[in-house]
């Protein structure tokens, strides 16, 4: 089912489109059958380089060179991307857009077994803020919407692991200001309004 | 990369030698790891455009959080600019060659709500550091830009121990950016009673007011 989506999309333009996993196994076009083991030795080495930095959540990576380009969505344990030929005139812009709407056509085609993520009441947030005044006083508002910005988060449609990275990143931002003590007292009274 | 200081839109950056992968020069108000990053996936886009046929590498870009990461060839280094999530990074590339290739500033005038803030910025910079320390107080109004800056962050840079604007605000951010600049001085202030003890901060706060009055 998943090939025959890729197949849909390349045939609208997005170039060897693929899906690769972590543990290798991979779904690609079609067309881009024999490319199926340099498509695997490319995710492995992205899983690794991010493995290698570490704390940072990486969720795009785009790669042009003048023959061919990559663009890619990352998650834990996959890859979503196509691998195209950077002709003059294509945009990566309109490249983005179709991979979007294949990820999203997955979602509706597959994966029920997904666990339900536990959205956050609207309150939740002004809680936070409560909290986080305590702490940063007149600093409060800048620290909270420069993290609500950096951490992209949706204050109308809030995820608890959004909220688990939030509650981090303000922790972290505090510590600065208050010092890194008093900082993860406030991540853990923070935490403390997720249980 | 002086030149990177003065160009607007950059939060932070890296520099990288081609040759051997190691990182040369970090700067900016990131709280990413811009030197790793740059590093490694600059070494992995050379492994992955020679495995998928890419050519030579234009450039790649991650996506993290708010912000975008840019890594392209510049003669035998590679950089790493850190911007805004939805900045584009051709516009980007091309603005830093030519900036490169131009090596001027450009002239404009700030507002003075916003010339003034900047100013009290690097006087109190000024008075809180000694000779022996002025590395320390930069790294900690970096600090502040990259909790407090905001949408500032971009405009702003630190050229030879001073802090500048690299580009001017739109006239209807002026009292959103005088707002923010006025919340890094409190920064400041906050970390000179931390460090130096309330009375001797608030005589060299008084210094700066002092100067300041000065026509």
């Amino acid at each position: 089912m998943n090939r025959e989506l890729l197949n849909k999309y390349e045939e609208r333009g997005l170039g060897y489109p693929f899906i690769v996993s972590k543990s290798g196994e991979i779904i690609i076009s079609t067309k881009g059958e024999s490319l199926k083991p340099k498509i695997n030795q490319m995710a492995t080495v992205i899983f690794e380089t991010i493995g290698a930095v570490g704390r940072v959540e990486i969720d795009t990576i785009e790669m042009i060179g003048d023959t061919n380009g990559l663009i890619m969505e990352i998650e834990d344990e996959k890859i979503t991307g196509s691998l195209f030929t950077s002709a003059e005139g294509i945009s990566v812009n309109d490249l983005w857009g179709l991979l979007k709407e294949l990820k999203t056509e997955m979602k509706v085609v597959a994966v029920p077994e997904e666990k339900p993520r536990a959205q956050l009441a609207p309150d939740f947030l002004s809680e936070i803020k409560a909290i986080l005044k305590e702490y940063l006083g007149d600093f409060t508002e800048r620290v909270y919407q420069n993290q609500l910005k950096a951490q992209r988060i949706n204050p109308n449609e809030l995820y608890e692991e959004d909220a688990r990275r939030f509650v981090f990143a303000l922790g972290k931002a505090a510590g600065m200001i208050i010092g890194p003590s008093k900082g993860k007292d406030l991540t853990n009274k923070l935490l403390t309004k997720l249980k | 990369m002086e030149i990177l200081d003065k160009v607007s839109g950059i939060i932070g950056y890296a520099v990288i030698k081609a040759e051997d992968g190691s990182i040369e020069e970090v700067k900016g108000t990131s709280a990413s790891p811009l030197g790793d990053l740059a590093a490694f996936f600059s070494s992995a886009g050379e492994v992955i455009k020679n495995s998928l046929s890419l050519g030579n590498i234009n450039y790649v870009s991650l996506c993290y959080g708010g912000n975008r990461l840019i890594i392209f060839p510049y003669e035998s280094k590679y950089l790493g600019i850190e911007i805004d999530r939805d900045g584009k990074p051709l516009e980007f590339i091309k603005k830093i060659v030519s900036a490169v290739i131009v090596e001027t500033r450009p002239q404009f005038e700030l507002p003075r709500s916003i010339s003034s803030k900047v100013m009290q910025i690097n006087l109190l910079l000024d008075e809180f550091s000694s000779e022996s320390n002025k590395a320390h107080w930069l790294e900690v109004l970096n600090q502040g830009l990259g909790i407090l800056g905001g949408e500032i962050l971009p405009y702003m840079g630190i050229i030879e121990g001073k802090l500048i604007f690299k580009d001017k605000p739109s006239d209807d951010k002026e009292d959103e950016f005088v707002q923010g600049l006025r919340t890094i001085i409190d920064f400041l202030v906050k970390k000179a009673v931390e460090e130096l003890g309330t009375s001797q901060a608030r005589v060299k706060v008084q210094a700066v007011i002092e100067k300041m009055r000065v026509p």
